[in-house]
């Protein structure tokens, strides 16, 4: 049975960066909207369609990842979407707490292999559908 | 963990264990030399017997010869008692005594002695135990050259087993008066080497049975020898803060004894701010430093008589209250960390309470605080741990990239050869970003260092110029800036450090093409007279706000505004650019209007 196409949306301010992560989202077969800051990524989520997940960086301005993950899970809608966090900050955050204060699936530090990061999605979406 | 077996002083331990085995040795000695005595003395026991066989012998052939038989008894008596012998016979061939100092053996057929024989040559010697337990070596020779001459038999009491020792005794009793003398001194040399450290040991074993590190009391010991001297040392420089002297106490200790103005001068000088309270809780002391820090503008009377908690703001602020206000903890000395507002200031101070000791040394008569204001220690703290927010990012930004396109193209297929192209393109660029990066931090580290220096060479103004226009060039045509050049006909050869001020350069006019959007203008105007280099690099970029044209200079410093905090940028630019002027003898100055453009001017002196 072949996987139904999953929307994933990736808020990302470095557009080089966001480029190849799209590409090897697109590659794996999912469908991909990139935002440049917290606050755009905020409105695209507002929108009609849904999204199965969200992989987000730390350091951003006007809203940061940790900032837009707060939101959304003080909203119904998106309280039980998954996260993947990519941050330059590396082990420096407390990956307990980003666990269970803000129900962030897994941190990647950068740089990180693209590779892990679709395998990463992959397993997380296997186990939303389950 | 450690059982209660070394409670014996250590001096006197291993005192007690020297002399024990200094007594083993003795005494294994001592008994070797007495058997070593015994048989050499055996040995000359028993040459003596053989030397007496011989002359008993030649004086009973010459008997025979003469007199035959006649006199033999006589003979044989009268040898005995001479030469100190048990018995004394002549025996014939048959085994017939014929003489016997023992009378009544004459005529009796011989019993032969049995027990332990030895012979030479002719001669027999054997060792055995008489009838009365008595016992003897009985030495046996012939009296003549053929077998049927008789043989004289001659006995001696064998030395009992202390006989030959007792002549040693006297001998013996000088080596072991001489031994234990030895001994004696080197047992006393001993104990008043480890003595010293019998306090140490007895300390180290204590905090060997404690549990917990707070549990351990060290104290020192009188000084006598360099170990205990060091124990002290050491005690000291750990045991700080808990029953030695503070700086303070022993500074008003000191004080004390100095007299009242010498005391204040002293107490005057220092940067900290001291203050004492004495046991009722209001302030009896301050010194200069404390008023300007708590109460600056007033005098010391705005202090003195009013609580210390007055002084303070512990709003909000428990842990600190607690420790500093802690009554439970008079003899410890506290440190806290408090924030404060002095009349709007924001300020941060780091407060340390040490008990006050009396001349008696008791404590409980007050407190000695301490004040330091350090709330710019505590804002460059802010800035360096931003810098490295900034830092981590901008290195791993650049790698993150790196790294994604290049196992991209690794492992997925990219089928797009433009796409390829690009995907390379961007790592290429990255890395050169990196580097570029890894350059600013680098200088900015000389800064910090002190280590940046001057290598000034005859340069070419011109050509620095160009160097560092060119390098900024692709910025600018990017964003379609306009560039206009204003420069001086005669460009002569200064005495500069071109790599610096190309650098610096390079930093200013990098910041205009960044912060001026699309469309925009730079302006370098450069100006040579015969007493100054003048560089201006004018802008109608985003400009600089008010409030922070003054800290733009400052090391890490980027501003609030969105629009700066977009472009990728660290802070160090400006710093460094401002070194390099200052290196030079020179200045660099900024003006500006929001939103309108700056104008950054270098000016070097050329005399």
């Amino acid at each position: 049975m072949m996987a139904a196409r999953k929307r994933i949306l990736v808020v990302e301010d470095n557009t080089a960066l966001a480029r190849v992560v799209q590409f090897n989202l697109e590659r794996a077969g999912h469908d991909v909207v990139v935002a440049n800051d917290g606050q755009k990524a905020w409105a695209v989520l507002a929108g009609e369609t849904p999204f199965d997940m969200v992989v987000t960086d730390q350091q951003m301005p006007v809203m940061t990842g940790v900032e837009l993950c707060q939101h959304m899970r003080h909203c119904e809608r998106f309280a039980q979407l998954p996260v993947i966090m990519l941050t330059a900050k590396g082990l420096e955050l407390e990956l307990s707490q980003l666990r269970d204060k803000l129900g962030i699936a897994a941190v990647l530090p950068k740089p990180f292999s693209p590779h892990g990061l679709v395998e990463a999605i992959e397993e997380l979406l296997a186990a939303a559908v389950s | 963990m450690f059982r209660q077996r070394f409670n014996i002083p250590l001096a006197r331990r291993v005192t007690a264990y020297y002399l024990l085995f200094c007594l083993l040795t003795t005494a294994w000695f001592t008994v070797g030399a007495l058997f070593i005595g015994r048989s050499v003395l055996n040995a000359h026991a028993e040459s003596d017997c053989l030397l007496k066989l011989g002359r008993v012998s030649n004086t009973v052939q010459l008997e025979l010869r003469k007199n035959d038989a006649a006199n033999l008894q006589r003979l044989a008596e009268r040898i005995r008692a001479e030469s100190s012998l048990n018995y004394c016979a002549v025996v014939s061939a048959d085994g017939l005594v014929l003489a016997h100092s023992n009378a009544s053996l004459v005529g009796e057929s011989y019993q032969a002695p049995v027990g332990e024989r030895k012979q030479w040559d002719s001669i027999q010697r054997v060792r055995y135990v008489a009838t009365d337990s008595q016992p003897l070596r009985e030495y046996r020779a012939p009296l003549g050259s053929d077998n049927g001459s008789p043989a004289l038999h001659i006995a001696v009491a064998e030395a009992g087993f202390f006989a030959p020792s007792s002549r040693a005794v006297p001998h013996a009793l000088f080596l072991v008066m001489g031994a234990a003398l030895f001994i004696g001194a080197g047992a006393l040399v001993v104990y008043r080497n480890v003595q010293p450290l019998t306090q140490i040991d007895a300390q180290l074993c204590d905090v060997a049975r404690q549990t917990s590190p707070s549990q351990f009391t060290l104290a020192t010991v009188l000084p006598r020898g360099a170990a205990s001297v060091g124990w002290n040392r050491l005690v000291t420089e750990k045991m700080t803060g808990t029953e030695q002297p503070s700086l303070h106490e022993r500074l008003a200790g000191a004080v004390q004894g100095l007299g009242r103005q010498k005391a204040d001068d002293i107490l005057n000088s220092l940067a900290d701010g001291i203050a004492v309270t004495k046991a009722v809780g209001t302030i009896e002391f301050v010194n200069q430093a404390a008023v300007a820090i708590l109460a600056p503008g007033s005098g010391a009377d705005a202090l003195l008589g009013r609580t210390v908690e007055s002084c303070f703001d512990f709003a909000d602020q428990d842990a600190a209250r607690n420790a500093l206000l802690d009554p439970q903890a008079k003899s410890r000395s506290v440190v806290a960390e408090l924030a404060r507002t002095n009349g709007g200031e924001k300020q941060v101070l780091r407060v340390a309470r040490h008990p006050f000791r009396t001349a008696d040394k008791k404590s409980g008569a007050g407190f000695v605080w301490s004040v330091r204001d350090i709330t710019q220690q505590k804002l460059a703290e802010k800035m360096r741990d931003q810098f490295l927010d900034a830092a981590t990012h901008e290195l791993r930004t650049p790698l993150a990239n790196i790294r994604a396109y290049a196992e991209t193209l690794m492992l997925s297929e990219v089928p797009d050869v433009e796409q390829q192209k690009q995907f390379y393109n961007t790592i290429n660029s990255e890395a050169i970003r990196l580097s570029r990066f890894i350059d600013d931090l680098l200088s900015v580290s000389s800064i910090e260092g002190g280590a940046l220096a001057l290598d000034r060479q005859s340069v070419h103004v011109d050509r620095l110029l160009n160097e560092a226009i060119n390098k900024v060039r692709p910025q600018m045509d990017q964003k379609s800036i306009t560039f206009d050049c204003t420069l001086p006909e005669k460009m002569p050869e200064l005495l500069l450090d071109k790599d610096k001020l190309t650098a610096a350069l390079v930093n200013l006019l990098g910041n205009a093409a960044k912060y001026t959007p699309a469309g925009g203008r730079i302006m370098l105007n450069v100006k040579i007279s015969a007493e100054q280099l003048q560089i201006d690099v004018q802008d109608s970029g985003i400009g600089i706000a008010e409030d922070e044209l003054a800290k733009v200079f400052e090391k890490f410093f980027r501003s609030n505004d969105p629009r700066v905090r977009e472009e990728n940028g660290t802070g160090l630019g400006l710093p460094f650019a401002l070194e390099v002027a200052r290196l030079h003898g020179g200045t660099l100055t900024a003006t500006s209007q929001l939103d309108k453009g700056s104008t950054f001017t270098i000016t070097i002196p050329l005399k």
